[in-house]
């Protein structure tokens, strides 16, 4: 293998992953996620040693490079959250660095990564995040400090870091009431449904809303 | 409705600045109590209630003391302008067509974030503003403060802290209505919004709104205004809007929605801070501590069983039994019907006598079931649903039953139309448009029409019921409850769409200030008695009339088989089923009087209750249903009804006789 095709090999892989999310397949799609003059060198290197699979213009990850490629684009997406939910950056600053993040992060970093943020489901650009084995509640190597609301205690007290709604409708409900990235909130109760205090406002929230939001709780 | 206001809407966005005459509008989140000062600036009564959502539609009345020909507009409870929900609509709409209009934010002062966050998008349309902080006092038990003063310092806006329900603070926020004025919006955005509203501004032909308000709008990207611009806006301008969002993601790394909006959040923040104090807070309030009660999965249970119990004594023992006992039986008995026989006697007509006094008089018959029998079960109803409503109740009930709700396609805001139909059928239907779906509303109107009986059918039921054992009620309840489950289930199964979100606002308990549930009360029962008390007479004389011409012996014999037959019910109570087509509690006030002459048993009684409380909902809650969801819908739930209630009825007579059970 030629020595510098290490990290376009990643990208190869990280760009058939996120075609496949759009539907599309073929070279050409390829060619325009990928800037590289050896781009055909490099697949053919791939398609040699099993990595993609090849069938006249359609290019697809294979069962072996599946895998791979999902540990990347999970060290990106949470990368991304990382630098935005956490940090407040802004896309444009955030974007390159996410980008070597994924060259980076070792399985346990990221895990830790992920238990931090609360184990997110999906990046802020909305797109899904694969889960790693600390997503399924195999280990729970540190206690998270991001948690959704569904997990929160009666009686804690935290700030929202960040909101995955399934539509749009519901972010700005949400927003409405002050349930917004930021805010400060106590959990007052669970069931039948959770309560919140944001403020002085007193807002009820079903089970699947409460797991959409994600807070960082005080300590202590 | 939505068609007016857009036409509104456009009209006042085309037409030339300056031909509007004065107006105030009143702005604010739900259920902070706009409709209290709607009530204090015109002096007309408008429904009042501590549960956000129940001004669903505009109310328009002169103002007193604010100068000639100066209109008030009272609106929905809204959180922002940006319409989101049919509220947010309506109320953006009423602003735009209203380009003159100043506009009366009101607040609770507890929340001056949220106040904030509405007022910023008041003041980018330009408007000129009061801010009334209502609720002071809750604030001041809450140990929320909202330096007033320190605001109007900053930001040039007159804020009062005022307490509607009891007046305090109403005079000052009327007097600085004459003098508002317009002032600039106070939020600044980054160099590349700026430069992008003047850019455009050029090329948007003046309108009565501000370009500023529009062109922002626009930038959003989640605008619907486009539609509302005059024709003449050249093509060039929309690429240019483009463009222009594009220049600010790319200046500001974010999209246009996101830098304006975190403008104004910023603002928001910064201006809180500075203005609002929270001291740590003591000891929680016995309203606080029972709020947090009557939530509880445990306690809220037991408090709900109370206070059903509480509502079924008032209403159903005290109203429909001591109350309806003293009317009917000294008012209208001993003294009302004797004189009014008396007098009738005077005529020569017998006709005109026995239509007026007969058995089936409009005097005797009629207005003795409307004022003797409904009048005080509504009356009492009606009070106890004010003071449940003005206390805060009502969304903790959401709370508790919003996972039983949720099987029926529904959600716990569905409560509250549901416990109004327990008052009126007919105000509850016009109340599902606080629903957010078509498919909400249309099995909340079925359920309504099927199986929540009204207050006045309700305490007869309760009256009757409470002659009885207590299995009885058992038996109603729960085949009625079953039935409503039942039915609202299957109907999510087959019915298209979905169900909304489940975010509620939970307003805090308050005592009940006995002079709003008065009028309150008054004026729902002058809405009921216009609308129900004609149906009693029409429905008289169509039973004067059948008697007349012989066809209610014929009637009763030919639908014997069902009544007879399936419902085991003796002939004269057809009667009730024919007048219950006009009215369920006029078919049901008739069954009342038949049981108490000991014309019915322990299951008669049971079985014609559970009949004809699934049976047809009035004419007037059918018209309704037509209104709002069209014939073709109203036509198939009244053929899945009549079938279905029969069909339960005898069901029940049937076990009940097979099982033996006495009563």
């Amino acid at each position: 293998m030629h020595p510098d095709h290490g990290h376009k090999r990643d990208e190869i892989l990280e760009a058939l992953w996120t075609m496949a999310e759009d539907q599309l397949q073929t070279r050409a799609d390829l060619a325009a996620r990928v800037e590289s003059t050896r781009l055909d060198e490099i697949v053919a290197e791939m398609a040699a040693e099993g990595e993609v699979a090849e069938d006249g213009d359609k290019i697809v990850l294979t069962e072996s490079s599946r895998e791979r490629a999902a540990q990347i684009i999970r060290r990106h997406r949470l990368a991304e959250r990382l630098f935005s939910d956490l940090f407040g950056l802004e896309e444009q600053s955030w974007e390159a660095s996410a980008c070597t993040f994924e060259h980076i992060l070792d399985e346990k970093v990221t895990q830790s990564v992920c238990s931090f943020l609360g184990h997110p489901p999906v990046c802020p650009h909305g797109k899904p995040i694969p889960p790693g084995p600390c997503c399924n509640g195999e280990r729970k190597p540190i206690e998270p400090l991001v948690i959704p609301l569904k997990e929160m205690k009666i009686g804690q007290r935290g700030r929202i870091v960040f909101i995955t709604p399934r539509t749009k409708r519901r972010l700005s409900r949400l927003a409405s009431y002050g349930v917004i990235p930021g805010s400060e909130l106590t959990l007052s109760q669970r069931f039948p449904s959770y309560i919140i205090r944001i403020d002085q406002t007193d807002v009820a929230l079903e089970t699947e809303i409460a797991k959409e939001i994600f807070v960082r709780v005080e300590r202590g | 409705m939505a068609l007016m206001a857009f036409l509104m809407t456009k009209a006042a966005l085309t037409a030339p600045a300056g031909t509007q005459e004065t107006s105030v509008v009143l702005v604010g989140n739900a259920n902070v109590g706009k409709s209290v000062i709607f009530s204090y600036l015109t002096g007309k009564y408008v429904t009042v209630s501590n549960y956000p959502g129940t001004t669903v539609e505009i109310t328009r009345g002169k103002a007193r003391d604010l100068g000639p020909g100066v209109e008030v507009i009272d609106t929905p409870g809204v959180q922002s302008l940006s319409p989101e929900s049919e509220d947010e609509r309506v109320t953006r709409d009423v602003l735009l067509a209203n380009p003159c209009a100043t506009v009366l934010l009101v607040a609770d002062s507890k929340n001056a974030r949220r106040t904030l966050t509405l007022l910023v998008s008041v003041l980018e349309l330009g408007r000129p503003v009061v801010i009334a902080l209502n609720m002071s006092d809750e604030a001041r038990l809450r140990g929320v403060t909202f330096d007033a003063d320190a605001f109007s310092g900053i930001t040039g806006i007159e804020a009062f802290p005022t307490v509607a329900v009891e007046g305090r603070g109403l005079d000052k926020v009327k007097r600085s209505l004459l003098r508002a004025r317009r002032c600039p919006s106070p939020v600044l955005y980054p160099q590349a919004v700026e430069y992008a509203i003047e850019a455009l501004s050029a090329s948007l032909p003046q309108t009565n709104i501000s370009s500023r308000a529009v062109i922002l709008d626009l930038l959003t990207g989640e605008s619907d205004l486009a539609a509302l611009l005059p024709e003449s806006v050249p093509a060039e301008f929309w690429t240019m809007v483009a463009h222009y969002q594009e220049e600010i993601r790319r200046a500001c790394g974010r999209s246009s929605a996101a830098v304006i909006s975190g403008a104004r959040r910023a603002w928001v923040e910064q201006m809180a801070a500075r203005i609002s104090h929270t001291n740590e807070r003591g000891a929680e309030s016995w309203a606080d501590r029972f709020g947090r009660w009557s939530m509880h999965p445990l306690w809220g249970l037991p408090i709900l069983v109370a206070v059903l119990l509480a509502v079924f004594w008032f209403v159903g023992v005290f109203g429909a039994g001591t109350a309806v006992n003293f009317l009917e039986k000294t008012i209208f008995g001993a003294y009302l019907n004797p004189w009014a026989t008396s007098l009738v006697n005077l005529v020569p007509w017998s006709l005109f006598r026995d239509l007026m006094v007969g058995p089936y008089g409009v005097i005797t018959m009629a207005l003795t079931y409307a004022f003797a029998i409904v009048l005080p079960v509504v009356g009492t109803f009606f009070l106890a649903f004010g003071a449940l409503e003005d206390s805060g109740y009502l969304p903790r009930l959401a709370v508790m039953v919003d996972r039983l709700f949720r099987a029926m396609g529904l959600n716990g805001r569905a409560v509250l139309p549901m416990v109004l139909g327990l008052g009126c059928d007919t105000m509850a239907t016009l109340t599902t448009r606080v629903l957010d779906t078509k498919k909400e509303r249309v099995i909340v109107t079925l359920l309504l029409a099927l199986g929540v009986p009204c207050s006045a059918q309700m305490g007869v039921i309760l009256g009757m019921l409470s002659g009885l054992a207590f299995s009885a009620t058992i038996i109603w309840v729960g085949v009625v409850l079953g039935v409503l489950f039942a039915v609202g289930l299957l109907s999510s199964k087959l019915l298209k769409g979905e169900r909304s979100d489940f975010i509620l606002e939970i307003s805090p308990l308050r005592w009940p200030k006995v002079g709003n549930i008065a009028s309150k009360t008054l004026a729902r029962m002058e809405w009921y008695l216009k609308e129900a008390a004609p149906l009693f007479v029409y429905g008289t004389i169509l039973l004067f009339i059948m008697d007349r011409a012989s066809l209610l012996p014929w009637i009763e014999k030919a639908s014997a088989p069902v009544i007879k037959g399936l419902l085991g019910l003796p002939r004269e109570a057809t009667q009730a089923f024919i007048v219950g087509f006009l009215r369920r509690d006029y078919g049901a006030a008739g069954l009342f009087v038949l049981a108490r002459d000991g014309g019915l048993d322990a299951i008669q009684i049971v079985t014609s209750l559970i009949t004809i409380t699934l049976f047809m909902p009035c004419i007037a809650n059918f018209f309704v249903v037509i209104k709002e969801h069209g014939l073709k819908a109203a036509i198939l739930m009244g053929l899945f009804i009549i079938p279905f209630a029969l069909f339960m009825g005898g069901a029940v007579n049937y076990v009940l006789r097979g099982v033996g059970w006495i009563g």
